[in-house]
C-alpha cells in the first residue's frame, strides 16, 4: 500500500465515511460495481489497482456517504462529469 | 437454475455479508429483469434471453418470447449457434443477416424460419474470467444492430454475470435481507439508465457513468434517484 495514491485516497475516504468494508461494498455494488468484496479490500489495501470506472464507482459510493453526513470534501473522480 | 447451483469463491465471500444471500428465485427474477431491460434499452430488439451453460448442460434461464426459446432449443439440438460460439470463444457475435449467415449453416436458416432477421450474442463472463453462458437479442429486421449495441449488450451481460456469480444455492428467498433486495433493485435501475445513456450518446460505460453522476450532482440527489428519474422519463415521455 505504501506509495499507492489510489489506495490511500480510497482507504482514508472509507475511514472518514465510517463505513465498514462490507457496507462500502454493498453501496458500490448498488452503483453497478463489478469487483467482489475481496477485490475491493485489495483496492483499499493497494494490492490491486481499480480501473478508472471502478475507482469512480467506489469514490461515488463514498461521496454519497459524505453527502449524507454533510461533509464537504468529496473524493475527486477520474472521469470528468458530463 | 441447476447450472449455477455450485457454491463458488465469490459466493463464499458473499456469505461474509452475514445474512445477505441471493436466492435462486432472486437470480431468476434478476435475469428476467436483465432481459427485459435489454428489450427496452435496445429499440431494435424484439426478443432477448439468457443461456446458462455448464459442462454439457445448456439451459435458457430467461427469455422474453417463444422465438428466443425455440431458437435456443435449436442451438442446443444442432450443437451450433451464436450463443454457443460466444460461450466457447468468450467473444461477442453480431449477426447482420440470418439469410447470409455462414458461420452456423444449420442453425441460421432455422432461426430465419422462426422469424429472426439479425441478432447479437455476447458471453456471460464473471470477473474471474469464468464463463457462465451467453445473452442474446434478436430483431425480425436485417442489420438491426451495430457495434454500439454489442457494447450495451456486454454491459448488461456483465451485470447479469455478477449477479449469477454471487449465487448461493438452496438459499431460501425469505433469508435475503431487505437491504440486499433494495441494493439489487437499485443496481438494476442504474444499469438501465447507463444503457439508455450509452444508446443515446453512443458512448461507453465510463462516460455514461460520468454523465449520470453529473446529473445527480447538479440536482443534488443520489445516483439511484437520478437513474430512476431518467428511466421514468424514458418510459413516460409525455409526462415531462
Amino acid at each position: 500500500m505504501a506509495g499507492n495514491p489510489d489506495a490511500m485516497v480510497l482507504e482514508s475516504g472509507r475511514r472518514n465515511s465510517g463505513l465498514t468494508v462490507d457496507e462500502l461494498w454493498l453501496r458500490y455494488f448498488e452503483l453497478t460495481g463489478e469487483a467482489s468484496l475481496l477485490e475491493l479490500e485489495a483496492y483499499l489495501q493497494g494490492a490491486l489497482i481499480p480501473d478508472p470506472l471502478q475507482f469512480d464507482m467506489i469514490a461515488h459510493a463514498l461521496n454519497e456517504r459524505f453527502m449524507e453526513l454533510g461533509h464537504d470534501n468529496p473524493i475527486p473522480y477520474r472521469e470528468e462529469a458530463g | 437454475m441447476t447450472a449455477v447451483s455450485e457454491p463458488n469463491q465469490l459466493a463464499d465471500l458473499f456469505a461474509r455479508l452475514s445474512g445477505l444471500v441471493f436466492s435462486e428465485q432472486t437470480v431468476q427474477s434478476s435475469l428476467q429483469i436483465t432481459v427485459n431491460l435489454m428489450h427496452e434499452v435496445l429499440p431494435a430488439t424484439q426478443g432477448a434471453g439468457v443461456t446458462l451453460i455448464r459442462e454439457a448442460k445448456r439451459l435458457t434461464a430467461a427469455h422474453t418470447d417463444e422465438v428466443v426459446k425455440r431458437a435456443d432449443a435449436l442451438q442446443y439440438e444442432l450443437d451450433e449457434g451464436p450463443c454457443l460460439s460466444a460461450f466457447n470463444d468468450g467473444s461477442p457475435y453480431l449477426i447482420d443477416s440470418m439469410e447470409k449467415e455462414e458461420r452456423w449453416p444449420r442453425w441460421a436458416p432455422a432461426a430465419r424460419g422462426l422469424g429472426m432477421g439479425s441478432a447479437i450474442s455476447v458471453p456471460l463472463i464473471v470477473p474471474d474470467e469464468r464463463r457462465l453462458g451467453a445473452v442474446k437479442a434478436y430483431s425480425e429486421q436485417l442489420a438491426a444492430f451495430d457495434e454500439q449495441d454489442v457494447r450495451i449488450m456486454e454491459m448488461f451481460a456483465a451485470q447479469a454475470a455478477i449477479v449469477l456469480a454471487n449465487v448461493l444455492s438452496h438459499s431460501d428467498a425469505a433469508r435475503m435481507s431487505e437491504q440486499l433486495k433494495t441494493a439489487l433493485r437499485s443496481r438494476h435501475v442504474i444499469a438501465e439508465a447507463l444503457g439508455v445513456l450509452m444508446e443515446r450518446g453512443k458512448i461507453g460505460e465510463d462516460q455514461a457513468f460520468a454523465l449520470l453522476r453529473g446529473s445527480a450532482q447538479r440536482n443534488n440527489v443520489k445516483l439511484h434517484q437520478a437513474a430512476s428519474d431518467l428511466v421514468s422519463e424514458v418510459a413516460n415521455p409525455a409526462q415531462r
